[in-house]
């Protein structure tokens, strides 16, 4: 309600001024969303940037069948942790560096926006549209113990195309939309041409499409892909020791020195058809 | 101006300014109950506040809300009624009990047991300026009623020494220029005893009324938030009561 950064005279200012130089949020130009084009938007200080007030105002006043529309704003570096978003629209947002510990995200939409180095501990993306979204390097836990229940979840929500790295154990994923998802350690921008590898141990893809899915080099022992489509998906080098995938489809899938120790590989579609299974690590380990 | 019409004139600006930018679609009808006072209670618990000292806090929070005179001053004003929140704060703050109606002396002693039940969470700093960011942003942005005042209520026992981002003034003066009133509650005991009243004086208070009610070390403490409770809630004129306590 009140409590707001500069108090009455800059909301003025902010209302006559801000507003008429930036834009509403509809000025955000798609054609020109890459990952790359917003850093740069960012760091020109061009981007739309909103108060963690502003948000928490707006959302308090919102109705979930009225969602807050923050489409294409700043929102970096907030502490915005907490908070229900009631579905709010958020797509091609920045929010890098952000806190959403213990937010509620389900159902939002954040296609195409930029999570990256952001706070996720108890965050939940149920249901929600990250379709295009980078989720690099975020901060899963509240300290060095690594409590994997203080993982995001990530059910149902829509992840293609979606680019992860970084530490997602206990991460689950269930019945979500993962298709064409990237959790490799290439990153083709110049300016990052190599990444360490990334780790998803103990996370549930169960029922998760993941067709055509980059998971190169990754660690996801002790994973869950009951039912799981993983067609087509590179799961090179990938450790999958003790990971459960009963009943998933590798129809074309490529697991060319995979680790599969104590891999539990039975009832999954399609292994005939799998590339590189000659090469896998520890094939006489898995449970078949 | 009257903080009535200063609050009034926020909240008119605020809602133009989402609108104008397209943040706020819609939103909907207005149905938020009147109330005297919006009154958020911010509470020290960095690492000086022990768990002697800590219990004495909350013990004097909670006495506090059972003391009659205090239940005669909510109960007693245009409305009948505030909201009352709690803010625990040391390294980070925590929203440590959200906005909550109390209409009746019912409603007053359940809020005091609550008080009573809080788990010590303390931390290593005094980040004062943090506190008043997120009472800023988080606490004040989300009152669940209209209020004819907001106050927020800070008490500890130290200087600001988290090396914050912004000076505590600063944020202090977003809150005032929102029409808040900040008051504040230094405890004097320990190192910064000579020097946290006129600290408080500088970087923390503000706003149309506001005072400092120092309490002379933890163990007053009980005695001062109740009497600085029934001048909150109650809007007298602090000066009349307690010649000698400088506002800003």
């Amino acid at each position: 309600m009140t409590g707001w950064r500069g108090g009455v005279q800059s909301w003025i200012t902010a209302i006559f001024g801000l507003s008429a130089l930036i834009g509403p949020a509809s000025a955000f130009d798609p054609a020109i969303d890459d990952p790359t084009t917003r850093e740069i938007r960012a760091a020109e200080g061009l981007a739309n940037q909103t108060t963690a007030g502003e948000v928490t105002a707006a959302l308090f006043g919102a109705d979930h069948g009225q969602p807050v529309d923050l489409s294409g704003r700043g929102l970096k570096s907030l502490d915005l942790s907490e908070l229900d978003f009631k579905g709010a629209r958020l797509a091609r947002s920045d929010v890098f560096g952000t806190n959403l510990a213990r937010s509620n995200l389900e159902k939002t939409d954040l296609a195409g926006a930029r999570l990256d180095r952001t706070v996720l501990t108890f965050t939940r993306f149920a249901g929600a549209n990250l379709e295009g979204a980078t989720l690099m390097r975020p901060t899963i836990y509240s300290d060095l113990r690594v409590d994997w229940r203080e993982a995001p979840v990530f059910d149902s929500a829509n992840l293609r195309g979606t680019r992860l790295t970084g530490r997602f154990d206990g991460s689950s994923f269930m019945g979500a939309d993962l298709s064409g998802f990237n959790f490799s350690p290439h990153e083709p921008r110049a300016d990052i041409s190599f990444l360490p590898r990334n780790f998803c141990q103990g996370c549930k893809f169960d029922r998760a499409r993941l067709r055509g899915a980059d998971l190169d080099d990754a660690g996801l022992s002790m994973s869950s892909f009951q039912g799981a489509d993983l067609a087509g998906a590179r799961l090179t080098r990938t450790d999958l020791s003790r990971a459960d995938l009963r009943g998933a489809d590798l129809t074309g899938a490529d697991l060319s020195r995979a680790d599969l120790a104590d891999a539990d590989l039975r009832g999954v579609v399609g292994l005939e058809t799998v590339k590189g299974l000659g090469l896998a690590l520890n094939l006489e380990r898995a449970i078949r | 101006m009257r903080i009535s019409t200063v609050v009034f004139h926020s909240v008119a600006v605020i809602a133009a300014f989402l609108l104008s930018t397209g943040i706020l679609q819609k939103t909907r009808a207005v149905d938020f109950e009147p109330v005297d006072t919006a009154l958020v209670v911010s509470v020290d618990v960095s690492n000086s506040v022990d768990a002697e000292r800590y219990k004495l806090q909350m013990e004097g929070i909670a006495a506090a809300l059972e003391d009659e005179s205090v239940i005669d001053a909510i109960l007693t004003g245009p409305n009948g009624r505030i909201v009352l929140s709690m803010v625990t704060w040391a390294d980070k703050p925590k929203i440590a009990i959200p906005w909550t109606m109390i209409a009746s002396k019912d409603d007053a002693l359940a809020f005091a047991a609550r008080v009573r039940k809080q788990p010590r969470e303390g931390g290593e700093f005094t980040c004062l300026a943090g506190m008043l960011r997120t009472v800023s942003d988080k606490v004040v942005t989300q009152i669940p009623a209209k209020p004819l005042r907001i106050v927020v209520d800070v008490s500890g026992d130290g200087k600001d020494n988290c090396n914050a981002e912004e000076p505590t003034e600063v944020v202090r003066d977003e809150l005032v220029g929102a029409g808040v009133i900040i008051n504040g509650l230094p405890i004097l005991e320990g190192g910064d005893a000579d020097q946290l009243e006129g600290w408080y004086r500088d970087h923390v208070v503000g706003g149309t009324g506001a005072f400092v009610l120092p309490a002379d070390g933890f163990g007053d403490f009980g005695r001062a938030i109740r009497q600085k409770f029934v001048v909150e809630i109650s809007g007298l004129d602090p000066g009349a009561r307690y010649a000698g306590t400088p506002t800003r």
